[in-house]
């Protein structure tokens, strides 16, 4: 008897500790698993400005492209940093998803008109004083006519170089001018679109 | 104890290594889901993602990452929190990473007793 009892309070000992550890969440204790891409995540409401809009789009399209490559958006994301490695089905998925996101956000009514948006872009863009003024004083009805924002964004993305974009991730400041050439590039495109007979 | 540890050890740094990929996946979730605007976003994964290479092999410090990061006071509870949510991913990773190791340890203590009472008992004849 005197035998056992010491494998036995040993027995109980470890059987103690272990409890206590699966008692307080040890089990679960585990890092937060990423979301599912191809379930669609609820989005919140969006002022009418570029960055929250842009940051809208970007999450959402995010959410597509990794659906579309079959990954989680967190993977994607990784993948993004070292483009050597990228699978190159990934420009392109990029590309589809952020017109996803647009789509998306049109359907809801969550995309702001573009005379919404257009004080902020005018203070950014790098347009002569002169031509700013003039932009400045179109009425809001006339510019939401002509540039439509669904269009407008679904030609931006158009614009965008993807592979370009990806291997300026590393500087920030570098994406900025990239994407407001787009952006003016997509306008114009637009613009003379309406113009034309 | 030597027979434990070189059990333990291949499955604890094996466990280490699988635990790098979901930790890196918490972290790009947490960061792309902040209250925080792009830029400030992608600033703060640059400083994370130096915060990486300098700290290899080891579980990163993350507060130096955050000092450098500059945020207007409006956005700095959301960073705040970003930050508190970081460390408690880390956390749990590597408490994770553990975990194999723990209860492998946990089921070899019991079968130390048998070398220890066979001591014992040819000590007592």
């Amino acid at each position: 008897m005197r035998r056992l009892a010491l494998p036995l309070i040993a027995v109980l000992l470890v059987a103690t500790v272990l409890g206590v550890q699966v008692a307080a969440g040890g089990g679960h204790y585990l890092p937060r698993r990423p979301a599912n891409p191809c379930t669609p995540r609820p989005v919140p409401p969006i002022p009418p400005q570029l960055e929250p809009l842009a940051d809208q789009i970007v999450l959402l399209g995010l959410d597509s492209a990794a659906c579309r490559l079959g990954i989680s958006r967190e993977r994607l994301v990784l993948a993004l940093v070292d483009t050597r490695t990228l699978d190159p089905r990934a420009p392109a998925a990029l590309k589809a998803g952020l017109g996803d996101a647009v789509d998306r956000l049109d359907r809801e009514g969550r995309l702001p008109k573009v005379s919404q948006l257009l004080p902020e872009a005018l203070g950014q863009a790098n347009l002569p004083r002169i031509a700013k003024t003039i932009l400045e004083a179109i009425p809001d009805g006339l510019v939401d006519n002509v540039l439509p924002t669904r269009p407008l964004l679904r030609r931006t993305i158009d614009e965008l170089d993807v592979d370009r974009l990806l291997h300026e991730l590393n500087n920030p400041r570098q994406l900025n001018p990239a994407i407001q050439s787009a952006i003016l590039q997509a306008a114009l495109r637009q613009i003379l679109d309406r113009l034309r007979p | 104890m030597v027979v434990g540890l070189a059990i333990l050890t291949p499955i604890f740094t094996a466990d280490l290594r699988h635990a790098e990929t979901p930790a890196k996946e918490a972290i790009a979730s947490l960061v792309l889901d902040a209250p925080l605007p792009a830029s400030t976003k992608l600033d703060l994964a640059a400083q994370l993602g130096s915060r990486l290479v300098a700290d290899r092999g080891r579980v990163p410090d993350l507060p130096p990452a955050f000092k450098s990061l500059r945020v207007p006071a409006r956005q700095a509870p959301a960073a705040a929190a970003l930050e508190r949510g970081l460390e408690d991913q880390l956390k749990r990773a590597a408490t994770g990473a553990f975990r194999t190791a723990f209860l492998v340890a946990a089921g070899l203590a019991p079968l130390a007793l048998g070398p220890a009472l066979a001591l014992s008992d040819r000590s007592r004849s």
